[in-house]
């Protein structure tokens, strides 16, 4: 029997023998045929993944909040999404007294894997280097974080399609004929709310909380997901939303989770070039205003802001914003508590900075 | 026969890329951020793609012999703030160095802008120095 794995209850995992149990993880998942799991192909972000998983409702769930791209121009590989219980498989029980996360990054790497440390019981998010794969491995598909859903896959999405000059980040998004700006802001900061009055008031967008940020030229923002968020008093700032939505079920936030063309028809965009990024703050002002953030202070809101979900950030997603500030201007924009002047604001910004 | 100079990113002390014809450089020992731009942009994109240093300000002295001084002295200041090391192998560039088509387009600018304003995040050891639950870059209180 290979290293890590017992029969019966959850095998024990720790640093030495986390690559093995990977090993066999993904030896299981290479010879299990499409047709013992559920399966839908998928073009993320202009790659081709396939995503499988052990549960038909989860992965219709998944599949109809991700935001297909045009016609994939790379292979973006394989994203497992199992339950050991539905596959009478062993689950993983990690069982390292060593709480540290850079000692299980290079049992990791060493092993050829990148993972998320597994902070929560039974969950292991991994790639393998080699074939760039992907699972997510769980003793039970209601395991699954309640957050997951919001963001499905969204960090083997982000290792997919992670280059020195592309990430997806944790921000909003507006625009309008192609042209946009980029809105960024810790949870509570009003990135939804900004987006959801812009979308009311005509703008378009690529998303409200995770896009695609691509600098290899001019930079640009690109849809991942089809799902906005908003709390009950931000639907009801909107007029009429609500009744538009109908009734929803609260996420764990309390939040309505939705798809933005059932609220705003035709209002997902393709790639937005972007011309200034925005870090709203609620201020509940007569109008809006707007000041010009200096670089290093923006660059320290954003390191946070834009990769605060993503573990194991580095110098070169550092370098990653440090080139962007260059290359865009970044105003705090104090919001007034009127949608229509929010939206009217941002449409002013973005024709301001389309040259 | 003079034997040709080669550089290359000093890694792992640098990181450094091309940002719509930006080169934006760290220094991670230092702490210190840098600008290229214009010229002094493809003399870096010539050095880092593996054309010696002689390659290069050959043109530049070429066209004007100032241009090759000024070169020189960006050459020597990428070295001395460490963004730049001599290469122990180099793969050699193809084609021209791409310095020519910059002056040709009227871009002589050979400046090179230093900053500091970021010093505590880029000198932020991202494995040694972190508070291990949160990452890179929120700094122990200890390191």
């Amino acid at each position: 029997m290979p290293a890590g794995v017992v029969a019966g209850a959850a095998s024990r995992v720790d640093n030495g023998s986390l690559g093995a149990f990977f090993d066999r993880l993904f030896e299981r998942l290479d010879t299990t045929p499409d047709d013992r799991l559920h399966v839908a192909d998928l073009s993320l972000g202009g790659a081709s993944f396939k995503l499988r998983c052990s549960n038909r409702e989860v992965l219709k769930q998944y599949s109809d909040r991700l935001a297909p791209s045009g016609a994939a121009t790379a292979p973006g590989g394989r994203i497992d999404i199992i339950a050991a219980a539905d596959m009478g498989w062993t689950a993983g029980q990690w069982a390292e007294p060593d709480w540290k996360m850079h000692h299980y990054d290079e049992s990791a790497a060493l092993g050829g894997y990148l993972a998320t440390y597994p902070y929560f019981d039974r969950q292991w998010i991994v790639r393998q280097r080699r074939s760039g794969n992907a699972a997510y491995f769980l003793d039970r598909m209601e395991d699954l974080l309640p957050w997951d859903s919001g963001a499905p896959v969204r960090v083997p999405l982000n290792w997919a399609l992670h280059t020195a000059k592309r990430r997806m980040v944790h921000a909003g998004s507006l625009g309008v004929d192609g042209h946009g700006v980029l809105i960024a802001g810790p949870g509570g900061a009003g990135k939804s709310g900004t987006t959801l009055a812009g979308l009311a008031g005509g703008l378009q967008t690529v998303g409200d909380d995770y896009v695609l940020l691509d600098q290899h030229e001019h930079p640009t923002v690109s849809p991942l997901y089809r799902l906005l968020k908003q709390d009950a008093a931000g639907i009801a700032r909107i007029p009429g939303l609500g009744d538009r939505l109908g009734a929803l079920t609260p996420n764990w936030q309390g939040k309505f989770e939705f798809d933005p063309d059932i609220a705003f028809p035709g209002c997902v965009a393709g790639p937005l070039r972007l011309g200034a990024i925005l870090l709203p703050a609620v201020a509940m002002q007569a109008r809006s205003t707007l000041e010009r953030v200096p670089r290093a202070e923006a660059v320290r809101y954003l390191v946070d802001a834009l990769f605060g979900e993503f573990q194991s950030r580095s110098a070169e997603d550092l370098l990653f914003l440090t080139g962007l500030s260059m290359r865009l201007p970044i105003y705090r924009m104090r919001l007034s508590a009127d949608p229509a002047e929010i939206a009217a604001t941002v449409r002013t910004v973005i024709g301001d900075h389309s040259s | 026969m003079v034997e040709a100079t080669y550089l290359t990113v000093a890694v792992p002390n640098c990181v450094a890329d091309d940002f719509g014809g930006e080169i934006v450089a760290l220094n991670l020992d230092t702490g210190f951020y840098f600008s290229l731009r214009d010229l002094a942009a493809a003399v870096w994109r010539d050095l880092a793609a593996g054309h010696s240093v002689e390659s290069v300000l050959g043109p530049l002295g070429a066209q004007a012999p100032h241009l090759a001084e000024d070169a020189t002295r960006l050459i020597d200041r990428i070295q001395s703030e460490g963004l730049m090391q001599p290469a122990v192998a180099v793969v050699l560039a193809e084609g021209d160095p791409s310095v020519a088509t910059f002056i040709a387009g009227g871009m002589t600018s050979l400046v090179i802008d230093s900053y500091d304003d970021l010093r505590d995040l880029v000198m932020t050891d991202p494995i040694h120095e972190v508070v291990e639950e949160v990452g890179w870059p929120v700094r122990r209180e200890d390191a």
